[in-house]
């Protein structure tokens, strides 16, 4: 199903969960009524055609529409990404953490597994952060000023220098093993970790992993096929507006 | 167990998705899908490799007009079986558990059984490797140590991560604690 502006919100959560997800990235509170898509968004300030394009690539693995997506301003995807980081790094991080500390065995020799767990994971967390740090101090900010500097014709001779030596396609091949260490938790979880006595909390950590797993993949999907392509676009465009010199240097 | 690879080259979304409906049952497979083009044909395949191809009699008849003959085996859709193609899909008319016998069928005759259940426990020699991987130790510490060379160890390393599917350095360390293999406190 495609999801238009016409859909009422309600009805559209109630038919996919997942939209709820990109909602709350919007942190747009519950209490629908009746109301569109369209109406809800126009409420919050959020820009409807981006809203429905994030909630159509959720709701279908399928349906990603990189055209339709790289039309919209870059400003838009990267306040989205960062909305995105503050609820990994807010909420499901610290859910999951709180839930491995709560398990238990019921001897002393097992209680190592919950250490070297809790340890694991801990790692885990470290490189996610300071991957979201140096995206949001580097990468970011300088895709920014790219946006920017093309509408203004209008770049830092700095700026200009650094983008002939760090380019938007060197952050793609930056993407770090965040992404293993995530399948490893799983898999270790699922076939080698000893069932603790409340093994239950096992099945909703395994079931919050794979969730987020999702949602890893749906964000760096939006990075590396919308803004670092755009981004490349750009970086383009400005080297060849500084060989006809129709750009200005401040 | 290695899958096999099949690719689905084909136009009709329709066709498509109702294929990969039913290839999602066989487990023996996987499978990717690519749309028909004349110029990139054979590119196309050579790139995805597959060790079967499911295609239209469209594709089968203009393999057969170019004289382009793959080595992959076909299994051919359309809605009549006029070449008498080996392996056959009508999509008019063959109901699922026809095209799923058909496709088993076309495995059970061309690829072998996997053998038995590989032994996916680790051998002792493994679990040397693993306990110094885990510890901390480079390739070549560790060659160094068992007096093997730096491409022994890297086969063991990957033998094990193939065998245990855990990919990072540090979910190994959790393996090997979790396992006994080391002790907690040998890693800082």
């Amino acid at each position: 199903m495609i999801i238009t502006k016409d859909y009422k919100m309600g009805d559209a959560i109630l038919h996919d969960p997942k939209i709820l997800t990109v909602l709350t990235r919007f942190n747009v509170k519950l209490g629908f009524g009746d109301e569109t898509i369209e109406q809800i968004c126009v409420k919050n300030n959020i820009n409807v055609d981006f809203f429905l394009e994030l909630a159509n690539t959720f709701h279908d693995e399928n349906y990603f529409t990189e055209n339709k997506l790289k039309s919209f301003s870059l400003q838009l995807i990267v306040s989205y990404l960062i909305n995105s980081h503050k609820i990994y790094v807010g909420n499901k991080i610290p859910e999951i953490e709180e839930l491995i500390n709560t398990l238990k065995y019921d001897n002393e020799q097992d209680a190592k597994n919950i250490i070297v767990l809790k340890k694991f994971f801990s790692g885990y967390k470290d490189e996610l952060i300071n991957h979201i740090k140096h995206e949001e101090l580097n990468v970011y900010p300088y895709i920014l000023e790219l946006e920017i500097g093309l509408k203004n014709k209008k770049v830092s001779e700095t700026f200009f220098e650094r983008m002939l030596v760090y380019s938007a396609s060197d952050y793609r091949d930056e993407h770090s093993d965040v992404e293993l260490k995530l399948f490893d938790l799983k898999n270790i979880i699922i076939k080698y970790l000893p069932p603790p006595i409340n093994f239950e909390k096992c099945n909703v950590i395994l079931n919050k992993l794979f969730k987020l797993d999702e949602d890893l993949k749906n964000h760096s999907k939006l990075e590396e096929r919308i803004l670092v392509p755009n981004a490349i676009k750009i970086e383009a465009e400005l080297k060849k507006l500084k060989s006809e010199n129709k750009i200005d240097f401040i | 167990m290695n899958k096999i690879k099949v690719l689905i080259i084909n136009n009709s979304y329709v066709i498509s998705s109702g294929l990969q409906n039913i290839l999602n049952e066989i487990a023996e497979i996987t499978y990717s899908n690519i749309e028909f083009n004349e110029k990139n044909l054979l590119n196309d395949v050579a790139k995805f490799n597959p060790e079967l191809l499911i295609i239209n009699e469209l594709v089968f008849k203009f393999l057969k007009l170019e004289k382009q003959t793959t080595t992959n085996l076909l299994i051919v859709i359309g809605d009549e079986n006029k070449e008498s193609h080996k392996y056959f899909i009508n999509t008019l008319n063959d109901n699922k558990s026809t095209v799923i016998s058909l496709i088993r069928k076309c495995i059970t005759e061309n690829f072998e059984k996997p053998t038995k259940i590989k032994n996916e426990s680790l051998s002792s020699r493994e679990n040397e490797i693993i306990k110094y991987v885990a510890i901390g130790f480079t390739n070549q510490e560790i060659a160094d140590k068992l007096f093997i060379s730096k491409y022994t160890v890297i086969t063991h390393r990957k033998n094990i991560t193939n065998k245990l599917n855990i990919k990072t350095v540090s979910g190994l360390t959790v393996y090997a604690i979790l396992n006994n293999i080391i002790d907690i406190n040998d890693v800082n």
